[in-house]
């Protein structure tokens, strides 16, 4: 019975992992799919991607096909909603535009660049409740949006800069972004090695933790539950926002400028912030799913002290480590050659 | 018993996303190409014509307009046609030629490429040598458009996506490579939704490594 409770929780715990690392395909060594990555060797890639593409259609090929038809519809409806706008006008067209706008953040965040894995691991590291799970990948999408806002604002607007050096102004705010989230990460690391191994000795102490232990109240068992709230846990929720938040949406970039070509950059503000609601949507539908395996793993450890307190360690420290390897990794890639468009 | 059942909900929940974290292009590019063949009726290069989506075609116009007459001309993008060529290069100008299985060698382009303006709509020019010209009339040539990165969504364009140039040998001929009958097992999968697949008509939009080739091949008489 011991064995299979132990054997039941390391699956949980892998899986809140696990809800962490399918927001990035693939977080360590090879860069993920639209992070910036040149093929190394011209010769090697083409025969690798010549072999990859021998296999006939599958199932996972018509369904990708389907996927990006459903993008390139939404991206081209898009462009037609903004020009309905600026010929017609009213709100029916604005609200048309508002609506397509965020569905297109809903679909666009699932792919990278999004903090989806970041925020994810964040929560899985520090955070216990499903709504402070779901501020933040609001707060973060907010802030998103406004960076792209500001970027094609000063850079655009004031100053007609060309599309490629907005284009490499943004991969500059991307650097930032991930060197900022590897400085989170490490903070977050230490603060958790700290914990554990305060913890440790105080363990000595007895265990007159005052929780009550209403399980049916969806808290979590967790030790020191007030150890994590309070100022510090505000500033780093914050400081992980924040971080990143500076990276613009790339999509809402592009739109944005869309929108001011046809002289209606009002309108892209608006489906900008459309935007970053569908993508905070799809966001913190991955928190919740971290925070959400994290409550049940808490739950599983039931009563007992030696197991939440394991649970709380092993998933707080993965989580920040998670944090770190992220920007680390993300930050390296940022490096590649320039996109050609 | 529940437990079970929201495991498996939350695996599935994330095989999906992983799936679709791949679809992510902020270009949609439109191609046609021609093929270029000397006077020998030998294939020289690729002469391709790349239409970008009008959002994008907005973006990376934004700031080219130096005269200010609210049209772009060739000169007033030369700056950005060059600037896309040069980092083409890095990306294998996202071209994948091959005979008998191997990859073929090209070379980069040589001046006269060009980015023009219409409709709302960018579109780049430029021709792409092969490293050895090669005679179709006794080797098969393929070549695929893709970006294996995912960032850059290219498609044939559904109008003669490549023709021949009119100096082609006679008997020669290009065609899309038709996908072949998937396995037993993967054909009873997409018998699920058959109906959705097919409305999406063939060849209008592939990713990456799903791009069907275009087949260069002459009859041999």
């Amino acid at each position: 019975m011991r064995l299979l409770r132990a054997i039941l929780l390391s699956l949980v715990v892998l899986i809140s992992m696990g809800s962490v690392s399918i927001a990035q395909k693939s977080p360590f060594g090879v860069p993920a799919p639209g992070t910036q990555q040149a093929p190394s060797s011209s010769e090697k890639n083409t025969t690798r991607s010549l072999e990859q593409r021998a296999g006939q259609p599958s199932f996972i090929q018509r369904a990708w096909t389907a996927v990006l038809a459903v993008q390139r519809d939404l991206h081209r409806q898009l462009a037609a909603a903004v020009r309905k706008l600026k010929s017609d006008g009213g709100f029916a067209a604005a609200w048309f535009l508002a609506s397509l706008s965020f569905i297109y953040g809903i679909v666009h965040a699932v792919g990278p660049g999004h903090g989806k894995a970041v925020i994810s691991s964040y929560v899985l590291a520090s955070e216990r409740t499903v709504r402070r799970g779901i501020s933040l990948s609001f707060l973060a999408a907010l802030v998103q949006a406004v960076s792209a806002i500001v970027l094609v604002a000063i850079l655009a607007v004031a100053m007609n800069a060309a599309g490629l050096k907005i284009r490499a102004m943004e991969s500059y705010l991307e650097s930032a972004s991930y060197a900022l989230i590897a400085l989170v990460g490490m903070w977050l690391v230490v603060s958790q090695m700290r914990r554990i191994l305060s913890r440790g000795a105080k363990d000595a102490d007895v265990h007159v933790h005052a929780h009550s232990h209403d399980h049916d109240c969806g808290h979590a068992h967790m030790p020191d539950p007030q150890h994590l709230k309070g100022d510090l846990s505000w500033r780093k929720g914050a400081a992980i926002v924040f971080a990143v938040g500076v990276r613009p949406c790339s999509g809402a970039v592009i739109v944005l400028v869309f929108a001011l070509a046809n002289g209606m950059f009002f309108a892209g503000v608006a489906a900008t912030f459309a935007m970053a609601l569908g993508t905070a949507i799809t966001v913190s539908m991955l928190a919740v799913l971290a925070v959400a395996s994290k409550q049940l793993a808490f739950r599983l450890a039931g009563e007992s002290e030696t197991w939440s307190g394991w649970i709380a360690n092993v998933v707080g420290l993965v989580g920040s480590i998670l944090v770190l390897m992220f920007g680390i990794t993300l930050f390296v890639g940022s490096f590649g050659p320039a996109r050609p468009f | 018993m529940m437990r079970a059942v929201r495991l498996v909900a939350i695996a599935a929940a994330m095989c999906v996303a992983s799936f679709a974290a791949r679809a992510h292009p902020h270009v949609w590019v439109s191609s046609k190409t021609e093929i270029v063949h000397d006077t020998q009726g030998r294939v020289t290069g690729f002469r391709h014509h790349w239409t970008f989506d009008e959002i994008f075609s907005a973006f990376a116009a934004q700031g080219m307009d130096k005269n200010g007459d609210g049209k772009f001309n060739r000169e007033e993008l030369a700056a950005l046609a060059k600037e896309n060529i040069e980092s083409l290069s890095e990306f294998d100008f996202f071209t994948f030629a091959k005979v008998a299985g191997k990859p073929v060698s090209l070379n980069e382009p040589k001046d006269g490429y060009y980015l023009s303006h219409e409709g709302g709509q960018l579109t780049l020019h430029f021709t792409l040598p092969l490293k050895t010209p090669l005679d179709a009339r006794k080797e098969q040539l393929k070549f695929a458009i893709y970006d294996p990165t995912y960032f850059v969504a290219f498609s044939y364009a559904k109008d003669a996506p490549a023709i021949l140039a009119s100096n082609a040998p006679r008997g020669c001929r290009v065609a899309m490579e038709k996908p072949k009958p998937a396995s037993a097992k993967e054909t009873r999968l997409s018998d699920l939704s058959e109906a959705f697949f097919d409305e999406l008509g063939e060849g209008s939009d592939f990713g990456a490594q799903f791009a069907p080739d275009i087949l260069i091949s002459c009859k041999t008489s």
